[in-house]
């Protein structure tokens, strides 16, 4: 009897192990293919010795870089906890769309919060009757700071969400009983928001550490713009990926510290519905620092909007930018759009073995990579004769997009899944295996909305990807942000503003779309908000 | 059931990866490393008049123009390019010297476009660098002449700007500065550029703005972004050669360069989309366009400009700053990027 368990329990291990196999070889080449081509490449290398030789002029550009990232992190977290607070405690569907909002940001590139807080910059020094007054028009690492903490604001606050969504209501009023609201958010509630708190945090600072374009704009060398020096003075591949590997293994450092922080902070508390109490009110200092971080939050979203709509000048200049980018408009959505079905398809097939922290590291590599660096390995990768059908055609944006993005599509699956009951799937399985019968009526049901929600940050995400695309665009295939920050160079404002502004708005569209299939409750739900 | 669903997905993929058109219907595959809005007309002319379909990609400024030139060499093994044209010809001949390119002319090449070494590739029209004004803040007595007026003493230079010297026609110009002046006076010259404070911002579009909004008071640029603002702000923007003096060094004149890339998939149709780029029909085009400023030592359309009719080009042999660009930007990366 104890031989037949055991047997049956070895045989399920086993099934187990080869529907893990297609998930694995996908991930293999989709996922850490780029990076692999790009390791091959080292021992080739002819500018290995540049690369490895100890600087002090790198050592203080990496611990620049490193300095910036921390900050951008700690900021962006701590606005996101604060002004996520303030707004959980209004009621409304108004308050539960101005909640979500910020979250349609996150396909606006940095470029753009960079030229509209230099706009209003420039607009407040001129009010003021001075020059450069605020710093956001004058070289500065406060201003790099600011652009970077803005653009990467949405992906902490994402997460910051999730931390909240995290908290149990019934410990949160538990608390409230016997204390005011400061001790409860300081001993009750940041514990518990955390691990998800650390991780956007994280996320914020490795998109920071990649980043080299914002801090460049305002002449704040950093360790990234070394790398892509080097890379334009003719050094190699490998060499290139030697000398990125400092920033990729900080990277790796950092998704490593957080993995804990990831098994934990995304699951949600496994709660019957429940009306939380009134809120106490808190102290008039603490209540005070989240209105300001409302307000950062409010202004991170208004101030590119509003610039954006002021540039763009009139709906005939819009519609005009539109139509003559239409060609490129269509073939960035499509591959956007692909890219997000298989970050779905990947985010199904391994999402459940992010159990394993070695499988999640290996997962979650890839967005410790520049975007650069992604887009020479893809062509170290598939630019060869076994592959030309696929390298220089269409689907060479995408698997672009999946190497740079997937892993949070992944991330978001796993997130979801550890929020379900794994009671359901398990009778479900008991009597109708793994067939199409318990995925159509179970994990369809169950998965739909993290599906969705993967699908709409996987196509914002992609569709201003540039760093890779340049380097793999197929010919005769525009990309929307190449067409934009072509159009940057020509000096086209009206026309930067309007594809933009475009940009902007799919990406608002796609939030209200989440937002409508989780609807109001389901949103509130998540939020740990009262419905 | 996820077997299947990867299944289908994966023959979706393969379908939409391998609907490429068939080459031998006549195409040409074309990486252009000038502004989209200047080369597509050109290129859409070609396609009409010869019915060839032209497959281009795009490089943009933020790439720093080694996105597509490093391409272009990550892929020499496999060429998937037939014609690379740049804004300027350092990099093309870095990437002769590599032997990225089969030699190539036109049966009859017009006066005016000028063969790179062994014929790899073509100079053509070109563009310069100059001094870009805001006239707001600067009395003409005060306006630049000279690359040194940069660093001059008594001049308020934290309110002057140029691009990072180290990617694209600024780490040409910086190249040159190398070979002209030899290695000890440029980097000396850089070395004063960072110690008075000279604003060094992310591209020549970006000293544009700067200069046009009135944030800085003058920097160095390329003719096409320095007449763009001075066409749209006449009465702000003042643009002046550097060096023009008899005993000047005279400013750097930049061509466009075009050439056949070696190995590519459509030679044929390769060599004629280079006659066409070489034709005098593109040069009027590109200089309609604003592109093409300076023939030799012609300016094309200076009243548009503020430009004088003559420029007085700087003395430059490009095989060798190709062969010493690599080592002038490391150096300059020493110097700056600190």
């Amino acid at each position: 009897m104890a031989t037949a368990a055991a047997r049956q329990s070895s045989s399920r291990e086993i099934a187990q192990r080869a529907r893990a196999v297609p998930g694995a070889l996908l991930w293999l080449i989709v996922g850490l293919g780029p990076i692999l081509a790009l390791l091959a490449a080292i021992p080739a290398s002819e500018g290995m010795a540049d690369a490895l030789m100890p600087s002090l002029r790198r050592a203080s550009l990496f611990m620049t870089s490193i300095a910036l990232a921390f900050s951008v992190a700690v900021f962006t977290v701590t606005v996101s906890a604060l002004a996520a607070r303030s707004l959980r405690r209004r009621s409304g569907r108004a308050s539960a769309l101005l909640y979500w909002a910020p979250l349609a940001m996150i396909a606006v590139p940095p470029y753009v919060h960079a030229n509209a807080w230099m706009s209003a910059g420039a607009g407040i020094d001129a009010l003021l009757g001075r020059t450069a007054a605020t710093g956001l028009s004058a070289p500065d690492a406060v201003a790099a700071f600011w652009v970077q903490s803005m653009a990467f604001l949405p992906a902490a606050y994402g997460f910051v969400l999730l931390g909240m969504a995290r908290m149990d209501p019934m410990l949160v009023d538990a608390g409230r009983i016997h204390a005011d609201d400061w001790r409860v958010f300081r001993r009750i509630e940041l514990p518990m928001m955390a691990p998800s708190v650390i991780v956007g945090g994280g996320l914020a600072a490795i998109l920071s550490l990649t980043d080299f374009s914002t801090p460049a704009l305002f002449q704040l060398p950093s360790y990234a713009m070394d790398v892509f020096v080097t890379y334009g003075s003719g050094a190699d591949s490998g060499a290139v990926f030697l000398l990125a590997l400092p920033m990729v293994l900080t990277g790796i450092a950092i998704i490593a510290a957080l993995l804990g922080r990831i098994e934990t902070g995304t699951r949600l508390p496994d709660t019957p519905p429940y009306t939380a109490i009134a809120c106490n009110t808190p102290p008039a200092w603490f209540r005070s620092l989240e209105t300001v971080a409302l307000f950062v939050l409010a202004m991170q979203s208004a101030i590119p909007v509003v610039a954006l709509l002021q540039a763009t000048g009139s709906p005939a200049v819009f519609a005009q930018t539109v139509a003559a980018a239409s060609r490129d408009i269509v073939s960035s959505m499509g591959s956007a759009g692909i890219s997000a079905l298989f970050a779905i398809l990947l985010g199904l097939l391994l999402f459940r073995h992010l159990e394993n922290r070695f499988v999640m590291l290996l997962c979650l590599l890839p967005l410790a990579m520049p975007g650069t660096l992604t887009g020479i390995g893809l062509i170290h990768l598939w630019n060869n004769d076994a592959t030309s059908a696929v390298y220089g055609g269409p689907a060479m944006p995408v698997l672009a997009s999946l190497a740079r993005f997937a892993p949070i599509g992944i991330l978001l699956f796993h997130a979801h899944h550890r929020t379900i009951s794994r009671d359901l799937i398990d009778a479900a399985q008991m009597f109708r295996g793994n067939g199409a019968a318990t995925w159509w009526w179970i994990y369809l049901p169950l998965y739909w909305r993290a599906a969705a929600g993967v699908f709409l940050i996987v196509f914002a995400l992609s569709l201003g990807e540039l760093a890779a695309t340049i380097l793999i665009a197929p010919p005769g295939q525009g990309a929307l942000s190449i067409r934009i920050f072509n159009l940057l160079h020509y000096g086209s404002t009206a026309a930067v503003a309007s594809l933009s502004l475009l940009m902007l708005l799919l990406a608002m569209a796609a939030a209200i779309v989440l937002l409508a299939l989780f609807n109001t409750r389901g949103a509130a739900r998540l939020a740990g908000r009262t419905a | 059931m996820r077997i299947k669903l990867l299944a289908l997905l994966s023959a979706a993929v393969l379908v939409t990866a391998c609907s490429q058109d068939d080459p031998s219907k006549g195409s040409v595959v074309v990486y252009v490393s000038i502004d989209q809005t200047i080369a597509e007309p050109v290129l859409e002319t070609f396609a009409r008049e010869t019915g060839i379909e032209v497959k281009p990609v795009y490089d943009v400024e933020a790439a720093k123009t080694s996105g597509l030139a490093k391409r272009l060499a990550e892929e020499a093994d496999t060429p998937r390019a037939d014609v690379f044209w740049s804004g300027e010809p350092v990099q093309t001949e870095v990437m002769a010297q590599a032997g990225l390119f089969s030699p190539y002319l036109p049966d009859k090449l017009r006066p005016g476009p000028q063969p790179g070494p062994e014929n790899r590739w073509v100079a053509f029209g070109g563009r310069a660098r100059v001094f870009i004004i805001n006239t707001a803040r600067l009395n003409k007595a005060d306006w630049p002449t000279s690359i040194y007026d940069l660093v001059a003493d008594g001049r308020d230079t934290s309110r002057a700007v140029i691009a990072y010297p180290l990617f694209g026609t600024s780490a040409t110009h910086a190249s040159a500065l190398f070979t002209t002046l030899g290695p000890e006076r440029a980097g000396a010259f850089f070395d004063r550029i960072v110690a008075h404070k000279v604003r060094i911002v992310d591209g020549n579009s970006v000293v544009r703005d700067l200069v046009a909004d009135g944030t800085a008071d003058f920097g160095l640029t390329d003719t096409d972004d320095a007449c763009s603002a001075f066409e749209r702000k006449p009465d702000e923007v003042g643009v002046v050669f550097p060096d023009q003096a008899a005993d000047g060094m005279g400013t750097l004149v930049i061509p466009n360069s075009v050439a056949l890339v070696k190995g590519g998939p459509n030679p044929q149709a390769g060599k004629r989309l280079i006659d066409h780029l070489l034709s005098e029909a593109v040069a009027d085009q590109l200089a309609d366009a604003g592109w093409f400023r300076i023939d030799g030592t012609r300016v094309f359309s200076p009243e548009t400009c503020g430009l004088p009719a003559k420029v007085k080009p700087m003395a430059v042999d490009y095989a060798a700053l190709a062969r010493t660009m690599g080592d002038v930007i490391r150096e300059l990366r020493d110097r700056i990027v600190r």
